[in-house]
Formats: structure tokens, C-alpha cells, sequence
């Protein structure tokens, strides 16, 4: 009887935690309210091509809404120059993620700045800096000194292995019988 | 001395230990050569940490099933042994993941003001986290003779350790919802929990604790499929 209890309970907070759904990354706050901004795909973006940006919005002393949230937009900014703005789309399940698809034009840093307004906050105005490295279909230049590092991690792990195997295999420790 | 360093070089654990440190150095060494000293670097790091976390947690929970079903498995001393040290890399690597992704990208950030989401997810993650910090800090001889009983209960909770973890994954996991992960994580579910109810249905009295145990692998795959399959392909 304990048993299904447990697993009862357990049942109920996973279904509970599990109706949402987001992806982590870079938090900014700015007069109280706050924003994780996650980038598809990988959080890496690629110049050329649509990029949606996912925002996870919240509050100080209150639950952020996308319904009274007002002015909410997205402007994409190079060296002080704006070369987007784009309104935050509500996510249909959910009142506190947005969605926004900007094009970065060009490899290079720029400032994603989320601004707007709430019914406690006047204005607040959250600004990110992201980095473009890639075009769109591009070959990865840091492609080769990654493999390198991953075909020099992977010889240390082997020599570690056999190095080892070797002293764990004289020493007969594991040959004899112990605990079940 | 002669006597002890040869005790430690001629186990398993010493070699784990190594493996989880230069892990832990290769993965920044990796990041920064791929993606600079930014930001993205910061969080492929913590990334790869929480997965290499997961991974360990599921081979060292697979362990003690695994030589119960299998009693006459070649190598069972060994994995006994290196099932402490697997424990206490989960702990480590989730402890790495935690630092990080709180340093660097919620900037330190006061917990009660994150968007709903991430708050219960945060609360979630560090009480897994503690059950793990708890577990690596009495993995020793002297603790387990110390604590007695209760050491073999406190180290029962790697289940609601792994069972928070999981959750904690879907919620804001970033790759959690790739088909080859939801897919790995369901086969290691599927494996933990088959091997314990075919202990459990082997033994013909089995005990409160087991059933309990499989009641919870049980949980775990429900959710596992139920939450990850709607998940589905939504993040990248």
C-alpha cells in the first residue's frame, strides 16, 4: 500500500513539473523583470538564415504575462545600428514564453535587446550579445582543432586504460571472491 | 606508504578518478578550441558536464542490478568497486554543471526571480544535487561502517536522485527532446528497470525496499516516455 502511494506521489509531481517545457541558457533582468533566451538550433546561431529566438519571461514579486505585457518586441542592433525589430509571439501553452525570428545578416556580434512593458514595470529592456560564427551551410573553421582535441582526449583516456588494465591485472585484487 | 600507493594503483577507482579529471579538463579544453573563451563555450561546457553526469549516474545505478541478475558475471568485484567512484563522478560532473551554468548564465542570478519554469527546475536540480553530494561525501569505508544501516538507506536515495535529475533534464535540458537522447535514456530506464523486476520476480519473497525500487524505475519510464516523446524534436 506504501509502495503505490509513493509512486503515486510521484506520479503527480512529475505530471505537475512536466507541463511546461523551455531551454536554458543566457539570463538577463532588468527593473525586476527577467528573461532566459534560448537560441534554435543549439544555441548557436547561423548569419543568413531565420533564427528563432525562445523567451522564458518572469518577474519579481509577480508572475509575468504575455497577455498584459505590452510593446513587447525584439530589436537585433550592430554597433548601435538597429537592423530588426520583431514583435515576441506568445507560445499557445504557455504565458510566459515568447517566440521572436530575427535574420543576422552577417557573421559578427550583435545586440539582441528584449524591451516592453508590464502592468507593475514601466519599461524594461534586456540586452544580450550574441555572436554569429557560422553562415548558414559554411564549413566550421575551429572544425579541425576540435577534432584534434578529441582525437588527444580520447589517446589519454585509452593510455589511462591500459595503464590500467596492466597494474589492475597484476595486482589480482578483483580475482578473489567478495560480497555478493 | 610503498604499501598504500599500490593498494590505489592496483584498483579500479584510482583510474576512474584520473578518467573523471582529465574528462572534466579535456571537455573545457574542447569547448574553448570549438567555440572560443564566449559565452556558447561556457555553456557547452555545463552541457556536457550534466550529460556525462547522467551517464554515470545510469551506469552505476545498472551495476547492482546487473551482477543481482547476472550472479556469475566475469568481473563483479570490479564493478562493486568502481561503482563508488562512478557515484562520486555523477556527483562531481553535476556539481561542475551546476557552478557553471549558475555563474555564467544566470549571472548569480536571486532564484525567486527566474521565470517560473526554471525556479522549480532550479529547486529540483539542487535537492538532486544534494541527495548526490551527500551520497560522494559517505562513499568510504569508514562513513559506511560509521552510519551503519542508515548509510545503505541515505545511498537507497541515488533513485530519487536519478527519478529528480531526469525531471530536472526534460524541463530545461536543451537536447533532452533529440530523438538519439530520448532514445538512449529510455533503453537505460528500460535496462535498470528490467533488470530489478527480474530480480524481484526471481526471488520469491522479495523485500518492501525492492519493491519500492522497482515502483520507482517503473515512475521513472512512464515518465521518461510519456514527457520525452511529447517532447519530441520541439528543441534543437
Amino acid at each position: 500500500m506504501k509502495t503505490w502511494l509513493l509512486g503515486g506521489l510521484c506520479t503527480l509531481l512529475a505530471l505537475q513539473f512536466l507541463s511546461a517545457s523551455a531551454s536554458a541558457h543566457v539570463l538577463q533582468e532588468n527593473n525586476g523583470v527577467s528573461a532566459v533566451l534560448h537560441i534554435d538550433p543549439d544555441d548557436n546561431p547561423e548569419a543568413a538564415v531565420p533564427t528563432k529566438l525562445q523567451l522564458a519571461f518572469g518577474e519579481q514579486n509577480g508572475t509575468f504575462s504575455l497577455k498584459q505585457a505590452s510593446h513587447l518586441r525584439v530589436d537585433v542592433l550592430q554597433q548601435g545600428k538597429q537592423l530588426q525589430q520583431v514583435p515576441v509571439t506568445p507560445v499557445t501553452s504557455d504565458d510566459t514564453s515568447g517566440v521572436a525570428v530575427v535574420t543576422f545578416p552577417k557573421v559578427g556580434i550583435y545586440q539582441v535587446v528584449v524591451s516592453g512593458s508590464t502592468p507593475q514595470v514601466p519599461s524594461f529592456q534586456l540586452v544580450y550579445t550574441e555572436r554569429v560564427a557560422t553562415v548558414a551551410g559554411a564549413t566550421n573553421e575551429s572544425a579541425t582543432s576540435s577534432l584534434q582535441v578529441v582525437l588527444i582526449s580520447l589517446v589519454s583516456l585509452i593510455i589511462v586504460a591500459i595503464v590500467g588494465s596492466t597494474y589492475i591485472a597484476q595486482g589480482g585484487r578483483y580475482n578473489k571472491t567478495r560480497r555478493n | 606508504m610503498k604499501k598504500t600507493i599500490l593498494f590505489w594503483v592496483q584498483g579500479i577507482r584510482f583510474y576512474i578518478a584520473i578518467g573523471i579529471i582529465l574528462v572534466s579538463v579535456e571537455t573545457a579544453w574542447w569547448a574553448w578550441a570549438t567555440y572560443g573563451r564566449g559565452s556558447l563555450a561556457s555553456m557547452r561546457i555545463e552541457e556536457t558536464y550534466a550529460w556525462i553526469a547522467v551517464v554515470l549516474l545510469v551506469l552505476a545505478l545498472l551495476i547492482g542490478p546487473l551482477t543481482k541478475a547476472l550472479p556469475r558475471l566475469p568481473s563483479k568485484n570490479l564493478l562493486f568497486d568502481a561503482r563508488r567512484l562512478l557515484g562520486v563522478g555523477a556527483a562531481w560532473f553535476a556539481c561542475l554543471h551546476a557552478s557553471i551554468a549558475y555563474a555564467a548564465q544566470f549571472k548569480f542570478s536571486n532564484p525567486i526571480n527566474l521565470p517560473s519554469l526554471y525556479r522549480y527546475s532550479f529547486l529540483i536540480a539542487i535537492l538532486a544535487l544534494l541527495v548526490l553530494l551527500a551520497m560522494a561525501l559517505t562513499s568510504f569505508d569508514a562513513a559506511q561502517r560509521f552510519l551503519g544501516r542508515w548509510w545503505f538507506r541515505l545511498h537507497r536515495l541515488v533513485y530519487a536522485a536519478a527519478f529528480l535529475s531526469l525531471l530536472h533534464l526534460f524541463m530545461i535540458g536543451t537536447h533532452a527532446g533529440d530523438p538519439l537522447a530520448l532514445a538512449l535514456l529510455s533503453v537505460a530506464a528500460v535496462a535498470i528497470i528490467g533488470l530489478h523486476i527480474f530480480t524481484v520476480v526471481r526471488n520469491r519473497r522479495p523485500t518492501f525496499w525492492q519493491i519500492v525500487t522497482v515502483s520507482m524505475s517503473l515512475v521513472l519510464a512512464l515518465v521518461i516516455l510519456w514527457y520525452g516523446f511529447g517532447k519530441l524534436g520541439q528543441f534543437k
